[in-house]
């Protein structure tokens, strides 16, 4: 009688119930709560979104294994919880051939290309979402929470500003951490809901589905670097829990830097892993020209994920800590013992039959190699004095053109601008405006945050305290959002306003539609200048080259 | 005070069908007893006895370098021949028909006290006795006390007992924690070692308690650590780390870090040789597994047929799944019920269908990294397969230190792809030792 079937000799008999489709099946619970909550705040249509991503990407899956004869994978769940993934970092506006075209490329290209299950190398889901990305408008429009979309709501939805703008801009959010909680602002469906995210996410640690370090170093780098160097005029602290509940970074260090196959397996790894995407999401949040930078940041560690393995590789059991890098130091320290000083040879008279031949041949050899090197810098010299003689009087030439034509705009009466000693720190220059000789206004030149990027906006300001003229001189606008603002039309609305400008109501522009946040930025700025200039008065007055 | 232990598993202990059952002697003799000539490490001894020789109790019926093997029945010998084993190949094996009678050997040492004994006698006793290590080892106890002579400063008794079922050493605690304490005092004395510890599991808190009375009440000097339940804390290495927190170096033993480690039953044997002049004839065996009508732990001779434990623990209530001889991680299946029990057998378990774990279906890897938030060894079981699966570079395998692998099977036992990790972390160790590349391992 036989007791063995089919059973290895060694393996144990036991075995943990944990499966493939298990874990997979426990995210997709952990995100369910967030995924509620997006419904709730935004509307049938979330749901449905959530379902054509999960749907398409298990079509593409079971296809893509189809057309290739692979066994079908369709059923260890993987793509279910990419789709939802995908779905959740969508706004509730996204056509809905968006979460299509993303599963294609997650599934297809990210996953499949690469070799499936657990050999992808970066997360699908962000990977598609960052494709979507490229569509203009599509992952910019943000509704506000509670303006629910109904199925077949479109593109046409009031885009919002969502707290993440703000914090890119340098400002907490106009909302309080409650609201900031629950989700009660605009964004994508899944991430808003930054409580629900975070009960997902200690379901997922009790499960032991994940472990603290990837999201708690994650986390935690943001928090310090956050309270450390807070922006603008907020408290660390805000600043900090305000950061940390904006924007895709609980669902990214919770759901996305998790993600098996693409983070490190070692503990130190992992905590490496963590730490680099908090700091650079930081980083990117700080200096980058998108308002949030969780999602580049995961992707960014994904590719170093090789690299962190190695480097995390855990210590060998009965070899004590640090004795690696102490191993490294005696190695180190052998080599260097293995150079042996040598006595400086002088040879004055080389071994030639005249003496000083020897000399001569490297003296012959150093000047053909110096010869060469000076050749090259002569002639590129030369090169860039040139191009410099040529066309440095037609840069001053069309500098002061380009100069009189914004101060045509700016202040039409003046015909000689001039220097000011005044100095403000907000204003990149001040220029003095003079008609024969009378000191009619000033020039202001402010800085901006504007939609894409930093607008620089030169404000005449006459002696009055009103607007003369507002020119943008440069911009990173896409031409097609926020040009309509950047047009002397809109421009000239502003001529004779004083005080501060309002975006409505009474002393307010008409902004241009489909540009409101540029149309902002200008009125922020013209309102910075109008600020500076009433400011501007002697007590300001400092001695530059020795003249008032 | 504890030592941090990385890795390991929670495993459901399924102990409580034998853990309240005490100790009890097989209730019929069996009739017969084989004896193989190799239960311990090291080579195979040389039977001193041929066909038809009568033997008493205690009688060395073999001999080698390292250890004595005696007849633990008295009656004749009927076959010296090779007989099926646990370990799944025939092995030499000296066949005893039982009288009944139970004489024991006349040439058997005298009762002593222990504290009277020099070291020298205490050591001879203990390898007259054929003491070996009773956990799984097999080691000769008297020369890995030779060995611990004057480099160890701590005694450990082991008798953590991680795996499942298994509940033998938590009943010898209960019951004989004189005896094993006894044994701790002998063993303290041979090895010249002032320390000495007893290691339980948190989930036998009565025999702590045991443990620590009758230390108390009988002045027997001991310290009882409760280590965390979690397997494999049984393995020296890692029982070391959690008592001393010293870390026992690659392919070095205990002793390198001044710590001898010995099981709870070999303690108890060690005593029976020296106090009582008794040679290691019976031990534990825990009977149990769904399929066994009344789970038990029994005292039987060495060499009983595992289908008379089965017996005595009521038999078969269906017919299992599984026979194991020793716990369900690191046990063997066995095909016959006549191996026998040996010197190093602590259970028998017999599972039924939903009780294991089955064969299931390898799928891919999906780098969860369960294995090696679990490999008490911090190795990397999952790059080990996919090396493997790479084509099996012999110096890569050689950096990822497989060598290490003590072949606990918690790797196996997470993978939700249901890997057959062990099996590929052998294959590895093999590939590298082939090869002579194992030198090169990285710190």
């Amino acid at each position: 009688m036989s007791y063995i079937r089919g059973a290895q000799p060694f393996s144990p008999r036991m075995k943990d119930r944990v499966t493939v489709d298990g874990i997979m099946l426990e995210v997709m619970v952990a995100l369910l709560p967030a995924l509620c909550m997006g419904a709730y705040l935004f509307g049938v249509r979330a749901l449905v979104l959530a379902a054509i991503s999960v749907g398409s990407c298990m079509a593409w899956e079971a296809l893509y294994c189809r057309w290739t004869g692979k066994p079908s994978t369709v059923r260890d769940l993987s793509a279910c919880v990419t789709g939802l993934l995908l779905a959740m970092s969508l706004p509730v506006t996204a056509p809905y051939w968006a979460p299509v075209l993303g599963g294609a490329f997650a599934i297809i290209v990210v996953k499949q290309f690469y070799g499936g299950l657990g050999k992808n190398f970066m997360n699908p889901a962000l990977a598609a979402r960052m494709l979507l990305m490229s569509f203009p408008g599509m992952m910019t429009t943000w509704v506000d929470a509670l303006d629910r979309q109904g199925i077949f709501a479109g593109a046409d939805a009031v885009s919002s500003a969502t707290p993440m703008r703000y914090i890119h801009l340098g400002y907490l959010p106009p909302l309080d951490l409650r609201q900031m909680l629950l989700g009660q602002h605009g964004g994508a469906v899944g991430e808003v809901a930054s409580f629900m995210l975070i009960l997902g996410g200690l379901y997922l640690l009790g499960r032991r589905v994940i472990s603290w370090r990837i999201p708690g170093c994650f986390l935690g780098s943001v928090a310090v670097l956050t309270f450390l160097f807070p922006r603008g005029a907020a408290a660390p602290a805000d600043w900090m829990l305000y950061n940390l509940l904006s924007g895709g970074l609980l669902l990214g260090a919770i759901f996305m830097a998790t993600d098996y196959a693409t983070s490190p397996v070692t503990p130190r790894g992992q905590i490496l892993y963590g730490v680099c995407c908090g700091c650079l999401t930081v980083v990117l949040r700080y200096f980058g020209s998108y308002p949030d930078g969780a999602g580049f940041a995961i992707l960014t560690m994904n590719c170093c994920v090789w690299l962190l393995d190695r480097v995390g590789l855990p210590r060998r059991f009965g070899i004590r800590p640090l004795s690696a890098t102490r191993a490294w130091f005696v190695r180190q320290m052998a080599r260097l013992a293995r150079l042996r000083p040598v006595r400086p040879h002088l040879d004055l008279f080389g071994k030639g039959t005249v003496p000083g031949e020897k000399q001569l041949d490297s003296i012959r050899s150093w000047s053909r190699g110096l010869g060469v090197l000076a050749a090259v810098a002569a002639v590129s010299v030369v090169c860039i004095s040139g191009v410099y003689r040529f066309t440095g009087p037609a840069i001053v030439y069309r500098e002061s053109r380009e100069q009189r034509q914004l101060l045509e705009q700016v202040m039409p009466a003046a015909n000689l601008v001039t220097q000011t000693p005044y100095v403000a720190e907000e204003a990149l220059s001040i220029l003095a405006g003079y008609n024969a000789n009378e000191l009619i206004g000033h020039c202001i030149e402010v800085e901006v945050q504007g939609f894409g990027g930093m607008l620089t906006v030169v404000v005449g300001v006459d002696t009055n305290g009103e607007v003369t003229g507002v020119a943008v001189t440069e911009h990173s606008e896409n031409t097609d959002i926020g040009g309509g603002a950047i047009e002397s039309g809109y421009l000239e609305q502003y001529i004779g306003k004083s005080g501060t400008i309002r975006d409505q109501g009474y002393n307010s522009v008409d902004a241009v539609s489909g540009a409101t946040d540029t149309c902002r930025a200008i009125t922020a700025g013209v309102n910075k200048a109008l600020y500076i200039a009433a400011q501007l008065d002697s007590s300001n007055v400092e001695f530059v080259d020795g003249q008032v | 005070m504890l030592h941090f232990i990385f890795g390991g598993v929670h495993l459901e202990g399924r102990k409580h069908g034998s853990q309240r059952k005490p100790l009890a002697l097989l209730d019929m003799e069996p009739e017969e007893v084989v004896i193989p000539v190799s239960m311990h490490a090291g080579e195979p001894c040389q039977p001193v006895v041929s066909a038809g020789q009568p033997v008493a109790v205690g009688q060395p019926v073999a001999r080698g370098q390292d250890t004595v093997i005696h007849a633990s029945v008295s009656g004749q010998v009927t076959a010296v021949e090779p007989r099926a084993n646990p370990c799944g190949r025939p092995v030499l094996s000296v066949v005893i028909r039982n009288d009944g009678k139970q004489t024991l050997w006349q040439g058997a040492p005298k009762q002593a006290d222990y504290t009277q004994l020099s070291e020298r006698e205490i050591l001879e006793r203990i390898a007259a006795a054929g003491v070996v290590g009773m956990g799984g080892g097999g080691y000769s106890t008297a020369e890995k006390l030779l060995r611990a002579r004057g480099r160890a400063n701590t005694l450990i008794i082991n008798a953590a007992e991680s795996e499942p079922y298994i509940t033998a050493d938590h009943r010898l605690l209960l019951e004989q924690a004189e005896g094993v304490l006894t044994g701790l005092q002998i063993l303290m004395k041979a090895a010249g070692v002032r320390n000495g510890v007893v290691a339980v599991e948190g989930n036998k808190l009565n025999a702590v308690e045991v443990l620590e009375r009758t230390s108390k009440r009988r002045g027997l000097p001991c310290r009882v650590c409760t280590v965390p339940s979690r397997y494999p804390l049984g393995a020296e290495k890692q029982v070391v780390k959690a008592v001393t927190g010293r870390e026992v170096p690659p392919e070095g033993t205990a002793v390198d870090v001044r710590c001898v480690v010995f099981n709870a039953a070999t303690a108890f044997a060690v005593y029976q040789a020296v106090a009582q002049g008794r040679a290691l004839t019976h031990r534990v065996v825990t009977v149990t597994g769904g399929a066994v009508v009344r789970p038990r732990n029994l005292w039987v001779p060495i060499g009983t047929p595992i289908r008379e434990l089965i017996c005595a623990a009521g038999g078969l209530r269906e017919e299992p799944d599984l026979v194991l001889v020793g716990g369900p991680m690191a046990g063997m299946t066995q095909t016959s019920l006549d191996v026998p029990v040996t010197k190093l057998t602590n259970g028998v378990v017999c599972m039924l269908d939903w009780e294991h774990a089955g064969q299931k279906t390898e799928s891919v890897c999906i780098r969860c990294g369960r294995c090696v938030s679990v490999c008490p060894m911090h190795l990397m079981p999952l790059l080990v397969d996919k090396e493997l699966k790479l084509g099996g570079d012999v110096r890569e395998l050689a950096r990822l230190n497989t060598g290490d692998c003590m072949g606990c099977g918690c790797c196996s036992y997470v993978c939700p792809s249901n890997i057959p990790l062990v099996e590929r972390m052998a294959q590895a160790r093999q590939i590298v030792e082939q090869s002579g590349k194992g030198e090169e391992a990285t710190l």
